[in-house]
């Protein structure tokens, strides 16, 4: 089966850098998953969307981790509690069994079901330490047992769900996985041996940005004017420049995003950009937190010593 | 058959460098190149080798550099090799002449031309036909042989597993969660559940007091103390506390690392009423004095403490052979502690100890 490689260029909603293109072609071919590390609000989730979009993949299994997370509830579910319940009642038959209380997590559906799809484990470094390390079998060929199901209920089991005691996919199906981190916590060296590791930098380029902007926010030149959209890509970047390294959150794409709408929403006009391009209008919402906006405040005006307010 | 199998050198050269690589991600990159990633020319091949094999900047930076003396496979080669591979769908393991396949010291100081195949390129035996080296690339950077490796004792994942050895646990606060085997038998006895019983949750109780001294000799370690302090809060403890010391512990302690907020020792066993305890100390060995004074006022602290703080252990970051001969050797005597050297299996022994079991 030919497939077509992904570019990062295909959706409208989200462009890849061509190295990080080519780190995702690179691990579709040997079976690994993503990695995805970088600044927050880059982009990483959507690198994800943007994969299924352009190949074609439906839906984005997406599976939000929280610390409370384990690695196997991502494959399978065995609701005791509601076995307890049912066993209560005398006339249920079911509760005699394990297999009717069975059920697939979002992996392990996405591995069972003979299409392939992505998989997107969201921020894994808010997982406990362990839960890496749990997934690493799983995700190596991706295949795993349903240790729960005993032997004699298999063909049941087969019958009501559908499933059997192995759980596994074919090259042809076999999900894509992304992974995001935040980087929170250090990952488990052979977790991240087996992974491709993509880094998302900030795109510099205003022209990237450009796009980025267009792209997201959906506002054609009409609505806004790429005058108006150059500047304030200009002045974003001088104020990224001047909080990347001291601020703790430095303003990213997804900030810009915002950002921008909220311009186009106030009706600014490229006059008042100009004004300041250290401390643009709005230039607040930039920002995550006080820390950051005072200090940005008191950088830009010691750089800018005559402010025009 | 050694020549049929590009970056072998490289992997080689890697793994005894001390990337963790297994022959899964040399096949890996093989596969690959085969699909045409890292080919034509050297930039893109170290992107192969950077994404499949490099995990850390470190290691980021080890390839970028080993890059510029490394010869690499031309696409011919790669053709062939890989119909080559095809054949042998797995590749043995091939044992020969690796020094070869080493990146040549001489060649990284002297840009390599175009015209000179005399200079080491082949991925084979010498009598293989090589491609060269651009020259625009091979020049070395003044600062990039500066790199200085560093890497913990114990990497601080290790050691937040290894605190989290140290378990003690007790049922303790709200009854919160189901006890499943009293659940089943008050079904059984009554025939209905009126309601499931709850039991509070396990919580650890473990409890360990860590004195830390920062005397100067303890200096070279200064980054693995901070490493130590800061994975203890995500050790699951009952209770961790952190004091300081200089030398050796005595009347008084200390909040900071910086011997200040001074505590009197009454009051630290008084907070720290039946915890366990571990001393974070060269214990002289890095000089290598042997000062009884020092072994005296030791002994007279341990027993001190040990009343209110047991089994205790004497972490020594420096290797036991050179405790020998220094107040070291004399403090590792002392009853009623243990003294280890600080290395992982040093720490896991250290947890048993504390946890009670003696093996020692």
């Amino acid at each position: 089966m030919e497939e077509t490689l992904y570019t990062g260029r295909g959706t409208d909603f989200y462009r890849a850098p061509v190295n990080v293109a080519e780190g995702v072609n690179l691990a579709i071919e040997l079976n690994r998953p993503i990695l995805v590390e970088g600044e927050a609000g880059c982009g990483k989730t959507m690198l994800a969307y943007s994969i299924a979009a352009e190949k074609r993949l439906g839906k984005v299994v997406k599976i939000s981790i929280r610390s409370t997370s384990r690695a196997q509830d991502m494959l399978y579910r065995l609701n005791s509690l509601r076995r307890l319940q049912d066993a209560q009642s005398t006339e249920n038959t079911d509760a005699r069994f394990t297999f009717p209380y069975l059920s697939l997590g979002p992996l392990g559906k996405a591995l069972h079901e003979p299409v392939r799809s992505v998989v997107l484990i969201d921020e894994i470094d808010k997982a406990d330490i362990d839960f890496p390390n749990d997934l690493l079998d799983v995700l190596d060929d991706f295949s795993f047992d349903i240790y729960d199901l005993p032997d004699n209920e298999e063909q049941d089991c087969i019958a009501r769900h559908g499933f059997g005691k192995r759980i596994e996919s074919t090259k042809e199906t076999q999900p894509i996985v992304v992974i995001t981190s935040n980087r929170e916590k250090r990952l488990p060296e052979p977790f991240l041996r087996r992974c491709i590791y993509v880094r998302l930098r900030f795109p510099e380029e205003v022209e990237d940005l450009r796009d980025i902007v267009r792209k997201n926010t959906k506002l054609t030149s009409e609505k806004l004017n790429d005058e108006i959209l150059t500047k304030a890509i200009e002045a974003f970047s001088r104020v990224r420049k001047l909080a990347v390294g001291s601020a703790q959150k430095p303003p990213s794409t997804g900030e810009l995003i915002d950002w921008i709408k909220i311009l186009h929403w106030k009706g600014q006009t490229v006059e008042e950009l100009k004004e300041n391009l250290e401390l643009p209008p709005y230039w607040e919402f930039l920002f995550k937190n006080m820390n950051d906006i005072d200090a940005h405040e008191a950088v830009a005006t010691k750089s800018n010593p005559t402010p025009s307010k | 058959m050694s020549q049929d199998f590009p970056l072998e050198g490289l992997f080689r050269y890697l793994v005894r460098a001390g990337f963790k690589l297994s022959i899964r991600d040399y096949q890996d990159a093989l596969k690959a190149l085969r699909a045409g990633y890292g080919i034509g020319t050297r930039d893109k091949l170290k992107w192969l080798c950077q994404t499949l094999w490099a995990r850390s900047n470190e290691e980021l930076r080890q390839l970028d550099q080993l890059f510029l003396s490394f010869p690499f496979p031309s696409a011919e080669q790669v053709e062939k090799l890989a119909a080559e591979n095809d054949k042998t769908s797995e590749p043995e393991r091939p044992g020969s002449s690796p020094a070869s396949m080493l990146p040549r010291k001489k060649d990284r100081t002297e840009p390599v031309a175009d015209d000179k195949p005399a200079i080491a390129l082949e991925f084979g035996p010498p009598s293989q036909q090589g491609i060269a080296l651009t020259s625009a690339n091979a020049k070395p950077q003044p600062d990039e042989l500066f790199i200085l490796n560093e890497r913990p004792m114990v990497s601080l994942r290790t050691l937040i597993i290894i605190w989290r050895r140290f378990r003690t646990a007790k049922r303790e606060g709200p009854a919160v969660e189901l006890d499943l085997e009293a659940t089943i038998q008050e079904q059984s006895r009554h025939g209905r559940l009126p309601q499931p019983i709850l039991v509070p949750a396990r919580r650890n109780q473990a409890r360990l007091v860590i004195l830390i001294d920062v005397s100067n000799s303890m200096l070279p370690w200064a980054g693995f103390q901070k490493l130590m302090v800061q994975s203890l809060r995500k050790g699951h403890f009952g209770r961790a506390a952190v004091y300081y010391f200089h030398n050796t512990p005595l009347e008084v302690l200390y909040k900071k690392e910086t011997l200040t907020k001074p505590v009197p020792i009454e009051r630290v066993l008084q907070e720290n009423q039946g915890s366990t305890l571990m001393i974070y100390s060269d214990a002289g060995a890095a000089r290598g004095f042997m000062r009884r004074d020092r072994i005296e006022e030791s002994r007279e602290f341990l027993g001190r403490v040990r009343r209110e703080w047991q089994p205790i252990v004497w972490m020594n970051p420096m290797p036991r052979l050179r405790w020998r001969h220094s107040s070291a050797d004399g403090i590792s005597r002392l009853s009623h502690h243990t003294m280890l050297q600080l290395t992982e299996e040093g720490l896991i022994r250290a947890i048993d100890v504390l946890r009670g079991k003696q093996g020692y």
